[in-house]
């Protein structure tokens, strides 16, 4: 039993929805998540993280359970969709992570605002409903992408990101409005591409209103070159979910820049590894979570794992040896 | 010099890397063969190596693949480099049906139109318009509105050396009831056809009648088989039928479902077809496999009868 408020869930992440890898077409029927569930409770989980992934909506399928609109069409309501959770033995969704970067995919930024607001509106809406704990939000593309789609020469380059932030704060403070109104809280993920890197978020977060937290992921905290447990206690109440991430990954070539910063062109390499498998101290970012008091989910995440099952083990085994020994 | 050149229709999803020049450290990683399937450079020569010499690519691929390669046209050179020309694409028309939504559907029908030609395509394999579930069934008007559209597209593409190829789905709105009303209210001179032969299958038609009838329209194809001749309405009108909830495969690889693809190869060669055929492999758990498996059955049994 754990001594504290912290509770540990895992994301739906773990599942490749978006690259090639053999047998993954099964990955988009309703049969593969219906195991899957039940998989992960018997891996000792009982709290899920969906990621809000519009993807499969547009593409017509419905298998993936990931929108309210794919999550309807197969269990009518998502109240339907929590039961049939509880009955495979997950008994709760404990957030739901929204990232707009498949809007960011020409050079019109009204549509980028516009899709991103109007999605991520209905991603806190199907949290709230849903139950969750929080609502986590990727406040920006990836800036190598943002850049690719919107270059702009050295001396406008300030103002470009100027506008762009703030632009993407409004949007926020529309959505942590709408969180707050319905009790829950909403979090920024902290992401070692995004054009808030470093310590750009936290004069971002500034300008919000308190109730604005942030998601400490130690895999991206580690590869920005700082120390998870570090930042972490340095946030304090300023944390309002986490990720238990690892990785090996040394960003010495600049990578965060590119277009595609979770594969390295010049050295091809798994930026996000399976908890355990990387150089992450995640007993030590455990212990800094305990240590400010910190009372929500932690969430193992595994988006880059070869192998789901696999994955849900290696958690599974760092939670109990590693991170509950802490 | 024979007549048939065979491509691939892309179903790689998103591959993330250009290419691997660490592959062994790569594949040490994690000692999976996820590295096999993780960059552009291998994909192409799988192909390469099986004798497709084409590409069809997926425009739902494009928000990644356009950036990794910074363009459409150094996708193009990068793939040539390797014996691989892109032959065209795919596009898929929401609410053709529907004349409220023209401007947007042509809009969109000619930026496909723009893409295709910077990627050195020329064939625009078209959906004609949503699904059957939540549109259908279509009045005749709207059939015809959705000719009209289709046919306006058609017209721009012809403009600029791109032929537009209709491209009917099962669970499409045109449907078996409408699919041949449909064509031949498009104009010949701008829409053609890619026969798509299991999804035309399972809607209903015959295979074989359906070339004999309209071999003049048909521009390409679209090569796969099935074991799901006709599927009642039920299911092609269902919502999102395409992925079944029980993991069925509608689709196989040519050989491995029910369809007489001799019998259609014997009247490519009664009409002297010449063009590009895409081999299609959506819903195979292993695309590698399939493609050799699919170049197997081109070799041994089709090959004989016409190529």
């Amino acid at each position: 039993m754990m001594s504290n408020n912290i509770q540990i869930g895992i994301s739906l992440d773990l599942i490749n929805r978006h690259f090639q890898e053999p047998n993954r077409n099964r990955y988009e029927s309703k049969y593969y998540w219906d195991e899957l569930y039940t998989l992960i409770a018997a891996a000792g989980f009982r709290g899920i993280e969906i990621p809000y992934d519009l993807f499969w909506m547009f593409r017509g399928g419905t298998g993936v359970p990931m929108t309210r609109y794919c999550v309807e069409a197969k269990f009518g309501t998502v109240e339907g969709y929590r039961a049939h959770l509880r009955s495979c033995g997950l008994e709760r969704i404990a957030g739901v992570h929204f990232d707009p970067t498949m809007f960011m995919r020409n050079s019109n930024l009204d549509f980028y605002f516009g899709a991103s607001g109007h999605f991520a509106d209905e991603a806190v809406h199907y949290a709230v409903e849903a139950g969750c704990d929080y609502i986590n939000i990727t406040p920006t593309p990836p800036v190598g992408l943002v850049r690719h789609y919107h270059p702009v020469n050295d001396t406008d380059q300030a103002q470009f990101d100027d506008e762009f932030l703030t632009r993407t704060g409004d949007l926020i403070r529309r959505l942590s409005d709408t969180a707050s109104q319905n009790g829950i809280r909403l979090t920024l993920r902290h992401e070692y591409w995004s054009m808030l890197r470093g310590d750009r978020m936290h004069s971002f977060l500034a300008q919000l209103d308190d109730g604005v937290k942030i998601d400490v992921d130690a895999a991206h905290i580690a590869i920005s070159g700082e120390e998870p447990a570090t930042v972490c206690a340095a946030l304090g109440d300023k944390v309002g979910s986490a990720h238990l991430t690892d990785t090996a990954f040394v960003d010495d070539a600049e990578i965060w820049k590119t277009v595609l910063p979770e594969f390295p062109q010049h050295r091809a390499t798994q930026v996000f590894r399976d908890p355990g498998q990387g150089n992450v101290d995640l007993g030590r970012f455990y212990r800094a979570l305990t240590g400010i008091g910190f009372c929500g989910w932690a969430v193992a995440s595994c988006r880059q794992t070869r192998d789901p099952m696999r994955a849900l083990l290696r958690s599974r085994d760092v939670i109990d040896n590693t991170i509950q020994a802490a | 010099m024979t007549n048939i050149r065979y491509s691939n229709m892309s179903h790689w999803k998103n591959i993330p890397y250009r290419q691997i020049d660490n592959f062994r450290e790569f594949y040490y990683e994690d000692k999976t063969s996820s590295a096999y399937y993780a960059d552009w450079d291998r994909v192409l020569r799988y192909q390469k190596a099986l004798g497709f010499d084409g590409i069809e690519l997926a425009p739902w691929d494009f928000p990644v693949l356009i950036p990794l390669f910074g363009s459409p046209e150094a996708y193009t050179a990068f793939a040539r480099e390797r014996g691989v020309e892109v032959s065209g694409m795919f596009h898929g028309v929401d609410g053709g049906h529907d004349r409220a939504r023209h401007a947007d559907v042509l809009e969109s029908g000619k930026r496909a139109v723009d893409t295709l030609v910077q990627f050195g395509g020329i064939h625009l394999n078209t959906c004609p318009t949503s699904n059957y579930f939540g549109n259908g069934p279509l009045t005749r008007d709207q059939v015809q509105a959705c000719s009209e559209v289709i046919t306006e597209i058609g017209r721009y593409a012809t403009d600029r050396g791109i032929k537009i190829g209709l491209h009917n789905e099962f669970f499409c709105a045109v449907n078996r009831e409408n699919h041949r009303e449909f064509i031949e209210l498009t104009d010949p001179r701008y829409v053609h056809y890619c026969v798509d032969t299991a999804q035309i299958s399972i809607m209903g038609e015959d295979l074989l009648d359906f070339y004999e009838t309209y071999h003049e329209r048909i521009c390409t194809f679209h090569l796969k088989d099935t074991a799901s001749l006709n599927l009642p309405d039920d299911i092609r009108y269902s919502q999102a039928p395409e992925i079944a909830d029980d993991g069925t495969r509608w689709f196989w690889e040519p050989g491995e479902g029910v369809l007489d693809l001799a019998g259609l190869y014997r009247l490519l060669a009664k009409h002297a077809f010449r063009g590009w055929i895409s081999i299609e492999t959506d819903g195979t758990p292993d695309l590698l496999a399939s493609m050799a498996l699919t170049r197997y059955f081109i070799d041994h049994t089709l090959t004989p009868i016409y190529q």
